[in-house]
């Protein structure tokens, strides 16, 4: 029998939620120093009421929930599920108070597509927005491609506690033995990326003829939002702000350098480069990258709409690689995508929904999964073929030789089916409030597979209950449903026993 | 006959390339506009981008922004670029819109002819309003406190009882 919620459980939850209230609080004294470097005055009184709204939750929680006993798994997922709410909430304090948003409601919608990576926007002006506030959007982007737990994991967490937690955050590969110095692990990577990334992306800005100060600005924003496969971007414009194939070039390395697992970075970083010839992984993403394009190719029929063959790669391939990767970045304004041919428009809406890499920072079904599928389908025909005593085993390479089971393939498939559930239900809706089923397909896997390609629906005018389901699409899709679901179960069971 | 279609379609080459047009109107009709020359007002945003023989410059109007290529003798006129604290120049740019520019790989732009401006951007003073100002300080001033105490009974409640 299962049991029921106990009042321990609300007392651990409230207070790793205190603790997590307490971490986002110290987190923004980042874009408060950047508000000071730049004298934005302003926004730094925004920061200010945000960090001490979250210092005096934080200290609430903490007060009234004392250190508790151990967690266990039913806890880690509710307290990641709701952190990832709450880190909504507190987060969008902030933006909104910039001015920059229409209600409360979109200044969530754009935190949550922060946090999840997603990408889509809804802020008002964007080109007239602070540098401190610019900045709070990219650094969300990069807390939340790691995960927010990750964040709190390497300060707060104790050792056991962190890995019910960790695996809550839709992350389940140990690259080392213990779940804190994976996160470190995770962390080192991100943050030297972060430096050579940021630094190459101001290179070529500088070659371009900005100043150094708005150059590195730039380029760290773009790093935090492409590695992170976010897809926010300083300017309303995007990528097409920056009108240079290089700087775009750049970005397709980084987004593929963030949509590849965070286990081949470790081999490569110790020294195996082999593996990145090897892992299945990889094999799958380049595989169905091209097998996307070639969809994409064939709904154009050979009509090269952007002019000679060069513009049309560029522009059609990047849209792809940016779907795929789950990043969103764009280099042609969302109307011109929405008069791509229909078949194009499937074909990116399946590279979106296939996604990139597990334990990467995007989103989608995955295609590790999708490599499972393809093994344990090849399993099945072998076995059919051999003599009913046989045994057929079926090997992938993903840091190392692995063997598929029934277990790994029914877990890839309930996500899979969710996923699948997920995009739909948006779809659906969008269809219920008058756009066309095409376009809400795009933009509902866009918002589930925390991708940001979009063809025109997001935007402030859209109805608020698809802002809502755009949420939560966004939250679900990022933390692949187990822990929503049984926080589901935590609150309908409260509700019931009141 | 002959002469209605003349007239007919002249009004329209003037309904199109006479007037000012809005960059929203440009982007969401773009095959209406294509090759032809434009005339769009709005706010220059942003930063330069050095070009081969001229520059970049994006301009907005209507909630949205399109890139501009000027030539290299246009630069000295533009003053002011819009971003936080400040208002861009205000333009009226004359030019040919290109819904697919062959000579910058495909994107959708406007290359300007002329430039004129017609008002001038300027440094805007950053106003912080009063209340939020006694907000931040009232809210600091109470969590501070809050926090204080609750520190001080966990303090408390950890100390032996037999003390």
């Amino acid at each position: 029998m299962i049991p029921d919620f106990s009042k321990d459980d609300i007392t651990v939850v409230s207070h790793y939620l205190g603790k997590i209230f307490v971490a986002l609080g110290i987190v923004q004294i980042l874009p408060i120093l950047v508000g000071f470097i730049c004298m934005e005055m302003a926004a730094v009184i925004d920061f200010f009421i945000s960090i001490i709204t979250c210092l005096s939750f934080g200290s609430i929680l903490l007060y009234f929930s004392p250190l508790p006993q151990e967690l266990n798994w039913r806890q880690g997922m509710i307290i990641v599920a709701l952190s990832w709410f709450i880190a909504m909430c507190v987060s969008a304090l902030p933006l909104y108070l910039s001015g920059h948003f229409e209600c409360f409601l979109d200044a969530c919608f754009e935190s949550m597509s922060a946090y999840a990576t997603t990408g889509l926007i809804l802020i008002q002006d964007l080109d007239h927005l602070s540098h401190a506030h610019n900045f709070w959007r990219h650094l969300m982007c990069f807390i939340g491609g790691q995960g927010i737990i990750l964040v709190a994991l390497v300060f707060f967490f104790r050792g056991g506690d962190a890995l019910r937690i960790y695996i809550g955050e839709a992350r389940d590969d140990k690259i080392l033995p213990n779940s804190i110095t994976t996160a470190k692990f995770i962390w080192m990577v991100s943050f030297t990326y972060l430096i050579i990334g940021s630094f190459l992306l101001a290179f070529v800005l500088m070659f371009h003829g900005l100043p150094f100060t708005r150059a590195i600005f730039h380029g760290l924003c773009i790093f935090m939002a492409g590695w992170d496969t976010a897809g926010f971007a300083p300017q309303s414009l995007n990528i097409l702000y920056y009108h240079s194939f290089v700087f775009e070039l750049v970005t397709i390395i980084i987004v593929l350098l963030g949509a590849t697992s965070f286990g081949v970075h470790y081999a490569v970083w110790t020294g195996k480069y082999r593996e990145l010839k090897e892992d299945f992984e990889v094999k799958i993403l380049m595989f169905t990258i091209f097998m996307t394009y070639i969809v994409v190719l064939i709904g154009f029929s050979g009509n090269l709409v952007f002019g000679d063959p060069v513009s049309f790669f560029r522009h059609t391939f990047y849209q792809l690689i940016s779907g795929h990767t789950g990043v969103g970045y764009t280099n042609i304004y969302s109307s011109q995508l929405a008069t791509w041919p229909e078949l194009a428009i499937i074909g990116v809406i399946i590279a979106m929904a296939i996604g990139g890499c597990m334990n990467s920072t995007a989103g989608g079904i995955k295609v590790f999964r999708l490599g499972l599928f393809y093994k344990s389908m090849k399993r099945e025909i072998r076995k059919l073929s051999y003599p009913e005593s046989s045994y057929i085993r079926e090997y992938f390479h993903h840091q190392r030789e692995i063997s598929i089971d029934d277990n790994m393939v029914k877990t890839a498939m309930v996500i899979t089916i969710c996923y699948i559930l997920l995009y739909l239900s948006g779809a659906l809706m969008g269809t219920f409030f008058g756009y066309g089923f095409l376009p809400s397909l795009f933009e509902s896997v866009s918002a589930a597979a925390n991708v940001g390609l979009s063809v025109g629906i997001t935007d402030t005018s859209m109805p608020a209950l698809m802002k809502m389901w755009y949420i939560f699409e966004m939250w679900a899709g990022r933390l692949e449903f187990f822990a929503i679901f049984i926080l589901i179960r935590f609150l309908v069971k409260t509700v019931k026993k009141r | 006959m002959r002469i209605i279609r003349i007239v007919i379609s002249g009004m329209a080459v003037f309904c199109i390339a006479g007037w000012a047009q809005t960059v929203r109107a440009l982007i969401t009709n773009p095959d209406m506009f294509d090759e032809k020359t434009v005339i769009v007002e709005g706010e220059l945003i942003g930063d330069i981008f050095k070009g081969r023989s001229g520059f970049w410059v994006n301009m907005l109007d209507s909630g949205m922004a399109i890139g501009v290529w000027f030539h290299d003798s246009e630069k000295e006129k533009i003053k002011f670029l819009g971003k936080y604290g400040v208002v861009g120049d205000f333009v009226r740019i004359t030019g040919v819109f290109h819904k697919r520019c062959i000579q910058h790989s495909g994107d959708m732009d406007i290359h300007a002819s002329t430039l004129e401006i017609l008002k001038r951007g300027t440094e805007k003073k950053e106003e912080i309003p009063v209340e939020k100002v006694i907000f931040a300080f009232s809210l600091g001033v109470v969590s501070l406190a809050a926090i204080g105490i609750l520190h001080l009974l966990s303090r408390k409640e950890s100390l032996p009882h037999n003390r």
